[in-house]
Formats: C-alpha cells, sequence, structure tokens
C-alpha cells in the first residue's frame, strides 16, 4: 500500500512537472503573440500614416494652380467649338497656363499586412470589426486601386505624350527648366505658333481626348477621397487599441 | 534481484506513463486550440463571403438601373439608324435624353482570411472535405477567373468610355466633372459637343456599331460570371453557417 502512494505520487509530480511545463510555454507564446500583433499594430499605423501621407499629396492637386488651368483649358476648348473666341484667343490663354496637373498615382504599403498574413498573425486580432476592415483596406480596395493606377497611367500617358503633346504645359516641362536641356524662354510660344499645335488645339479630337483625362483625373480624385476615408477609420481604431494596451 | 527489476520496472510505467499523459494533455489543448482558430476562421470567412456578396448585389443591380436602360436605347437608337428608320437629327436628340451608360464596375474579392488559413498550416485542418474544396474552388480557381475577366472588361471599358464613345456627358465620369469644382462642365456641354462634326463621325459610324456591341456583350458576359461567382458564394456561405 505505502509503496503504491509512493508510485502515485511519483506519477503525479512527473505528470504536473511536465503539464506545467507545456503551460508555461503556452503563456510565453500567448505573451510572444500579444507582443508581435502590438510590433505590427504599430507597423500598420505607420504604413497607414505614410498612405495618409501619399494621398493627402495627390488630394491637393485638386487646390492647385494646375487644376485651376485644367479647368480653364476645358473652359477654352469648349468656347471655341461653341464659336466664341478664335484660334487667336485661345492662344492667347493657352499661354496663360501653369501647366496641367500630372497624372500621380498613389501606391500603398501593404508589407505590415502581409508580413501579418503569412505569419499567420492575422486570426488573433479579436477585434472582428478591425480584422474586417483590415482586409478590406488591404486586399480590396488595394487591387482596387492597383487597377486604376494602371487605367489612369494608360490615359495620362497618351494624353500628356500625344493628345496634348506640349512639354512646358506637363508633367516633364519641371524637368526642362535647368540644365542642359534646359528649354527656351519662348519655346510655348513659337511651338504654339506651329500649324500642327493650332490642328491639335482647334481639333474636334481634342475635345473629347480633354474630357477623358478630366474625367479619368476627377475620378481618380473622387477614388482618393474614398481610401482616405478608410484609411483615417483604421488609423483610429488602432490608435484606440494601441492606447488601451499601454 | 527479482525485486529489484520489478521495482525499476514500476518506475519506469509511471513515468512513461505521466509523460504520455502530459504529451496527450498537451495534445488536446492544441486540438483545442486548432478547433477555436478554426472557428475564428470560420466568422472571418463569412464575413469576407458576406462582404463580396453584397459588393456583388450592387454590381448585379445594375440591370434594373436606368443606366443599363440607357444601353438598351443607344444600341436600339444605332440599330434604327443603320437600318434608316431615323435620321441623325433624330438620333441626335434622342441621344440628349439618355441617362450615363452604366459603368465598367468590377468586383474585387477579399480573400485575405483565406490566404491567412493557407499560411498558416490551418486550412487543412478542415475536416469536411467538401468545405475544403468549396472554399478552395471559390478563391483559387474562381477568383483567378474574376480577375482575368476583370482586366478584359477594364480594357475594353477605357477603351469604350475614352475612344470609342468619348462623350463625357454620358459616361460615368460625368457625375464628377458636373460636380461642383472649377472644372465642371456647362450645362449645355452636350449640346455643343453633339453639334460637332465629329461626334457625328463617330456615332453614326459604322464602327460603332461593332463597339458598342463589344461594350454590351462584355457587360453582360460580365454579369453572368459574377452570377456564378454569386452562387458560389451563397452555397458557401450557407456551408459555413451550418458548421458555424
Amino acid at each position: 500500500m505505502k509503496n503504491i502512494i509512493k508510485y502515485l505520487s511519483d506519477f503525479f509530480m512527473v505528470f504536473l512537472a511536465i503539464s506545467l511545463g507545456f503551460l508555461a510555454d503556452n503563456f510565453r507564446e500567448n505573451y510572444s503573440i500579444k507582443r508581435d500583433l502590438s510590433q505590427n499594430f504599430n507597423s500598420l499605423i505607420n504604413d497607414l500614416k505614410q498612405d495618409s501621407i501619399n494621398m493627402h499629396n495627390i488630394m491637393l492637386l485638386k487646390k492647385s494652380k494646375e487644376f485651376e488651368d485644367l479647368g480653364n483649358l476645358n473652359n477654352v476648348v469648349y468656347l471655341y467649338h461653341k464659336g466664341e473666341i478664335s484660334w487667336g484667343q485661345m492662344k492667347d490663354e493657352i499661354k496663360t497656363l501653369k501647366g496641367i496637373p500630372p497624372y500621380s498615382t498613389l501606391f500603398m504599403d501593404n508589407s505590415t499586412f502581409k508580413n501579418m498574413q503569412s505569419s499567420g498573425l492575422l486570426s488573433y486580432i479579436e477585434d472582428e470589426s478591425i480584422k474586417n476592415r483590415l482586409s478590406y483596406y488591404y486586399e480590396v480596395i488595394l487591387k482596387r486601386l492597383s487597377d486604376n493606377n494602371a487605367s489612369f497611367d494608360k490615359v495620362g500617358m497618351q494624353f500628356s505624350n500625344k493628345d496634348f503633346p506640349f512639354v512646358t504645359l506637363n508633367i516633364n516641362g519641371e524637368y526642362l527648366k535647368e540644365g542642359f536641356t534646359k528649354k527656351a524662354d519662348d519655346y510655348l510660344e513659337i511651338q504654339l505658333n506651329l500649324n500642327s499645335s493650332k490642328k491639335i488645339l482647334t481639333s474636334e479630337k481634342f475635345m473629347f481626348d480633354l474630357d477623358s483625362y478630366t474625367g479619368e483625373f476627377m475620378f481618380y480624385n473622387g477614388l482618393m477621397k474614398t481610401i482616405m476615408s478608410y484609411n483615417q477609420n483604421l488609423l483610429k481604431s488602432l490608435y484606440n487599441i494601441q492606447n488601451q494596451s499601454l | 534481484m527479482n525485486k529489484n527489476i520489478f521495482k525499476y520496472f514500476i518506475d519506469f510505467l509511471m513515468v512513461f506513463l505521466a509523460i504520455s499523459l502530459g504529451f496527450l494533455a498537451d495534445n488536446l489543448r492544441e486540438n483545442y486550440s486548432i478547433k477555436r482558430d478554426l472557428s475564428k476562421n470560420y466568422q472571418s470567412l463569412i464575413n469576407d463571403l458576406k462582404q463580396d456578396s453584397i459588393n456583388m448585389s450592387v454590381i448585379l443591380s445594375r440591370d434594373e438601373s436606368k443606366n443599363f436602360e440607357s444601353l438598351v436605347k443607344l444600341n436600339n437608337l444605332i440599330y434604327n439608324f443603320h437600318k434608316k428608320n431615323i435620321d441623325w437629327i433624330q438620333m441626335k436628340k434622342e441621344i440628349k435624353t439618355l441617362e450615363m451608360l452604366p459603368a465598367y464596375g468590377t468586383l474585387f474579392m477579399d480573400n485575405s482570411t483565406f490566404k491567412n488559413m493557407q499560411s498558416s498550416g490551418l486550412l487543412s485542418s478542415i475536416d469536411n472535405e467538401d468545405l475544403k474544396n468549396e472554399l478552395s474552388y471559390y478563391y483559387e480557381v474562381m477568383l483567378k477567373r474574376l480577375s482575368d475577366n476583370n482586366s478584359n472588361f477594364d480594357k475594353i471599358g477605357i477603351e469604350f468610355y475614352n475612344k470609342n464613345f468619348p462623350f463625357v456627358s454620358l459616361s460615368f465620369f460625368g457625375r464628377f466633372v458636373f460636380g461642383e469644382s472649377i472644372a465642371k462642365k456647362p450645362d449645355d456641354y452636350l449640346d455643343v459637343q453633339l453639334d460637332l462634326e465629329t461626334s457625328k463621325e463617330i456615332l453614326t459610324s459604322e464602327k460603332l456599331m461593332f463597339d458598342l456591341d463589344a461594350y454590351t456583350g462584355e457587360y453582360l458576359f460580365y454579369k453572368s460570371i459574377i452570377r456564378g461567382v454569386y452562387e458560389k458564394n451563397q452555397n458557401l456561405l450557407k456551408s459555413l453557417y451550418l458548421i458555424k
């Protein structure tokens, strides 16, 4: 009887020691997951903050002189085809333009999300709403953005290089203001006096091309606004989580 | 001697049993944890699928919209013009009454939970083979088919609205360029544009008849794809609800 009790107590000692070992390892693992999550939330905040700065810069284009000039160019072309102004007046107006807004696109940083996804850390986020919003932002919105980047680039390149090829008035103009390839001050004036310029700018085709670019520009800006609101909501939620865990 | 061997044997048995039971307890804990993770991931899958189905419903409901009616009306106008039932003046008048044509909005599925399950190896812990196959088919086959069709639809849509039928007032860009901003178009913009010789050339050209067919065909084909994806989506949702 005494022996049986001794054996049983030995058994429980070893069993308890091993189980406690596993339990301790489990606690360590849970702690490590929580620490990794917190670190990843911080990285997500940084990624989202960087996105929002980039979006803000793109959205600022709508308040720029270039955007105002895009409106002016649209108006000049419309008035010309309505027969209210002549080619001479149109040319004078175009000379006063600073340039048209570039087709800048946004590239979102999804490295932290990809890291969380591949390490399986995503399933440890307890807040279902954050998890859903994160996946929607990085899986749905990012793909939609990539598609729209491609469309905007295509329309933008066609417009700047073929439909409205006045380098001093487009995005490349910035680079031709200094250095060996600096354009002469009267470059635009000389170019506008060419027959080809008249042909391009007074053509009915140009009215449609300008519409395409303007439409795509405004549409892309609308998309930026939508993404910005998702971005700001996510940032708020992540800040809240981080503050709660402090 | 015999007594000692028996004692060692009992000692060995006790330690062996204790260690085995310890592993068993950990195994049970691990199984519980896998089940808990699976359950959480099922919930996330349900949320992803629900979001997909909402987005699909939006695309599918376009059939009933005014925009879709305009597309049908434009098809009829072009047909009647080439059948000589109407002339350019009548056609122009009718075009002015059109609403915006439907946009080439595409669907982007949210596959983050599936990818997370795939990379964490949780997918192999799903006991229900049918569900596992349905999930992989939805997220691997259908998603790739959809991505391919998104590219095609985008390509045809961009070409159609920027080159073949470049009337900004009648495309989905209209709501952006007629909204309040510096670049806002005047109210008579479409009238002025339709009076241009180029507009007549575009709208009365035989080429537009084919281009419009291509866009309309692609639009309807894309919707049929969405209907197929929607059906699968609803089946998966049902299966997941049953499991939950």
